[in-house]
């Protein structure tokens, strides 16, 4: 594909758009420099790359700041590493969910699975709760499409947990015998 | 009429955003080449449009 044609598309003033994003996350304590913008643009394009995508308009990074901005398991000093992996993260799943999912849909489950079930684990994330929902998005799921993504989290998890009362029992026993 | 690649970068762009309901930021390469092409003819080394009633 000539990438000339696809670098004007894609060669959107974004930079700015990703630096207005300070004016809503600093009540979190979360802020970038131009520098974190630039190389959170800079992995951006290497991404899209990896992921054979185009991207045109604003791009996602904002909404995915906008989205984790809150979130118990980012602070500011894994702010820009973390934006740069659920970047990465949200352009392969657009992939593997065969763009079926809208951008708001997908970034909502992304959301509730990095804090409810994956505890902010990127690599879990990816590896685990994504890739079991994408499995159920190929076989023909839509059920997420009804709340536009919120509650699915848990849709097709199949990893066996530890419910609040056997966790209790099993401490109990390894510190009292 | 010849048009520049310029000119015709935005077109898709705006094909793009239809095809997705402005529901996606991103589309495949592949996806993106199916709507350059939809808006080219090519022939001769030089790009002609097919469809002027997008223009501005």
């Amino acid at each position: 594909m000539d990438k000339n044609w696809v670098d004007l598309l894609q060669n959107t003033n974004q930079l700015s758009k990703v630096m207005e994003t300070n004016r809503y996350t600093e009540e979190f304590g979360l802020t970038l420099t131009e520098k974190d913008a630039q190389l959170i643009m800079e992995n951006r394009k290497s991404a899209l790359q990896e992921q054979r995508r185009v991207e045109f308009g604003e791009g996602i990074v904002p909404k995915i700041i906008r989205e984790f901005c809150d979130s118990a398991y980012i602070d500011r000093n894994n702010y820009v590493e973390t934006i740069i992996r659920l970047q990465d993260i949200f352009y392969l799943y657009k992939n593997e969910m065969n763009d079926e999912i809208t951008d708001d849909e997908l970034l909502h489950l992304m959301k509730e699975q990095f804090e409810i079930l994956c505890f902010g684990d990127l690599d879990y994330l990816e590896t685990n709760c994504l890739a079991d929902f994408a499995r159920a998005i190929r076989a023909g799921y839509e059920g997420y499409k009804e709340t536009d993504g919120y509650g699915e989290y848990a849709r097709f998890d199949v990893q066996e947990r530890w419910s609040y009362e056997l966790y209790q029992e099993a401490l109990k026993e390894l510190c009292w015998g | 009429m010849n048009y520049e690649l310029e000119e015709l970068v935005p077109i898709v762009a705006r094909l793009a955003e239809g095809y997705t309901s402005k529901a996606s930021t991103s589309i495949t390469y592949d996806r993106a080449q199916q709507l350059m092409s939809a808006v080219l003819y090519p022939g001769g080394g030089e790009f002609r449009a097919v469809c002027t009633d997008d223009r501005d």
